[in-house]
């Protein structure tokens, strides 16, 4: 809907790197119905994307519009969940045809406990255990975004909890074993720590690495030279070069 | 009272209760460079820790500071054997934020492609798994199958292993003429080799010996361990994204999950085996339903994704292979999370050893499938 009127700023540079703004994609917005018939293939494809604008005198160009969030209503499991856990529930909103419910960090293990144990919707597999660094946001750097599955429904759902620089988030572990390791990795590339782990180690990266690269912060460039000159320590060695037509050079 | 004083003694050899292994990370049926730290009771398995990241590149970092089409080959050379299950899964990600519609002639020839590498990827597993419980025979015969899948590839990507198939928004070009003919002939042959494997294995005493109670998990254990993929459904649990989450064009064709029923290696092994029959009905009802069209998508030349996020699953031979994209509007995504299906699977294998002897271990790291390319990613 937002697409008509942002057009000439969003669109501008994509203009210039589309040629000839026909087929392929014009099709889908101009005549919506007729094209999505045999198109329908993708499952998530965005609900109700653009209401086709009255045919112009020229077609608009294959411009991508803005990704719509909407807040998710009339869904029986989330009128529940906000219902049970009212305020604790900041944020419940769909993007792409995806689930997102927002949760405080004190309710987290409290909600997850109850989307795993719910029988009628049980969320039974946790998919996917990650982080976002943002930094400089207001209500915590990190974001940890927990993907679940339920078998039963066969359904998925996003749980994201924002958790503040130098604080620490409550581990689903105790809901999930599975999430064990994906938090272990979390700990080890961000920095964030799992209260409640039975065992937060770093897990990709040696125990001695310096920083959590993974944060935005960390240059990714020259970073290992620290942790490489203590541990395969540079030694010369005397070489007779004159034999060798190779010029070595010194190391930095 | 004797005994008490002999259990006492530090210096006999028969008193020792528990004593540490180290597995790897060099040792041939780790399958790459896995430590595995054991402790043993005798010969049983007390106790199992798994030490990774020895193949630590930090790919999703690289992808902070790269372009969305540059990130596509990074994708191959997580999972090295089966690097276009890798590319679907990406570029589908990265086409859902674009909400590009592919052509469906790309679709269907991107199902094709996939499932010929699911064929080569579990061809690969059969074998090693084979080598390392000591059938040596099965590795020779599978290589000769997967040798003509990779010269498939070779003909029309250009590479056997590291393949970048697709590119964002559909095909690099379309097949060449011969391209239905060769894989029909292997599908015509495919059926005959499996059975094949089969008589080498199924009734050879020292295979069932070693696969048949061993590594048992139970269903509620593995969707609690998040294990996903053929070591899921060996356990019994009818869950293929393929069926749950259709992504591609996987919607358009009539095919089984094959289940396991006692989770343990033999099950496993049963699950691989008739996926690939079902791979190969897939294949064959895409070229025979294979549209004409274009296979490229009009997409920008510069790629910049709306603001938003997406979680894309597809599966991979191995289990649940993720993305998890969040687009800033940039043309570089602000962070790409992979989900590895070896990396999380291999947290059941201290579940599935406990209790079984050493030897095992090796049947076990086997029976998970794991790649350490991926895995430490």
């Amino acid at each position: 809907m937002q697409d008509e009127t942002k057009e000439p700023t969003a669109g501008d540079v994509e203009k210039k790197d589309t040629p000839a703004p026909d087929k392929q994609e014009s099709p889908e917005k101009q005549a919506a119905p007729p094209a999505t018939e045999n198109q329908a293939e993708p499952p998530k494809a965005t609900p109700s994307k653009v209401t086709p604008p009255a045919a112009g005198h020229k077609p608009p160009p294959p411009k991508k519009g803005p990704i719509l969030t909407v807040e998710i209503t009339g869904d029986e499991f989330i009128e529940l969940i906000k219902q049970k856990f009212g305020s604790a529930i900041t944020e419940t909103v769909a993007t792409l045809n995806q689930q997102i419910v927002r949760v405080n960090r004190d309710s987290l293990v409290e909600l997850c406990r109850f989307l795993h144990d719910n029988e009628e919707f049980g969320f039974d597999l946790c998919a996917d255990l990650t982080a976002v660094h943002w930094p400089g946001r207001e209500s915590g750097e990190f974001d940890v975004v927990i993907n679940l599955f339920s078998l039963p429904r066969q359904r998925s759902m996003r749980v994201k909890v924002a958790v503040p620089e130098g604080q620490s988030c409550p581990s689903v572990t105790s809901i999930w074993a599975g999430a064990n390791w994906m938090e272990r990795e979390v700990f080890d590339l961000f920095g964030i720590q799992f209260e409640g782990h039975p065992d937060l180690r770093r897990i990709l990266l040696p125990e001695d690495w310096p920083g959590h690269p993974l944060r935005k912060e960390y240059p990714i460039e020259y970073r290992d030279n620290e942790w490489t000159d203590k541990h395969l320590e540079y030694r010369e060695i005397d070489y007779d070069t004159s034999l060798i037509d190779v010029k070595y050079t010194e190391r930095r | 009272m004797q005994n008490q004083e002999v259990t006492k003694d530090p210096g006999t050899l028969f008193d020792a209760e528990e004593m540490v292994l180290n597995m790897g990370p060099q040792h041939p049926s780790t399958h790459g460079v896995l430590r595995v730290v054991l402790k043993l009771d005798g010969e049983t398995v007390v106790d199992l820790d798994c030490d990774v990241g020895y193949l630590h590149r930090g790919v999703e970092k690289i992808a902070e500071s790269d372009n969305y089409a540059m990130i596509t080959p990074y994708w191959d050379r997580l999972d090295y054997v089966a690097a276009v299950s890798g590319d679907l899964c990406y570029v589908g990600g990265v086409e859902r934020l674009l909400q590009v519609e592919v052509p469906k002639r790309a679709e269907y020839l991107r199902v094709i492609l996939t499932e010929l590498q699911r064929i080569a990827s579990h061809l690969l597993w059969l074998g090693t798994h084979a080598i390392d419980i000591g059938a040596v025979t099965v590795l020779l015969y599978c290589f000769r199958e997967r040798e003509e899948i990779l010269k498939i590839f070779e003909d029309f990507i250009g590479a056997r292993l590291t393949a970048h198939a697709f590119r964002i928004g559909g095909l690099w070009w379309d097949i060449y003429p011969e391209f239905e003919k060769r894989v029909r002939d292997f599908l015509a042959i495919l059926p005959d080799r499996i059975e094949e494997y089969e008589t080498l294995l199924n009734t050879n005493r020292i295979w069932l010996s070693r696969t048949v109670g061993i590594g048992v998990l139970p269903a509620e254990d593995a969707i609690n361990l998040s294990v996903t993929g053929p070591v899921l459904r060996g356990s019994g649990v009818k869950y293929d994204i393929r069926k749950a989450m259709p992504y591609s064009a996987y919607r358009d064709f009539d095919f089984e999950i094959p289940l396991g029923e006692n989770g343990d290696t033999y099950d496993r092994y049963l699950v691989r085996m008739a996926e690939m029959r079902q791979s190969a009905s897939i294949i064959e009802q895409a070229l025979d339903g294979l549209p004409e069209g274009p296979v490229m998508a009009k997409v920008p030349k510069v790629l910049k994704p709306p603001a938003g996020e997406i979680y894309h699953a597809i599966e991979a031979p191995k289990g649940e292979l993720g993305v998890y994209l969040v687009s800033d509007g940039t043309g570089k995504p602000y962070r790409m999370r992979i989900r590895p299906p070896s990396f999380i699977n291999l947290q059941s294998l201290k579940r599935m050893s406990i209790g079984h002897l050493v030897a095992d271990v090796v049947a076990l790291i086997g029976t998970i499938d794991i790649v350490l390319g991926e895995v430490d990613r």
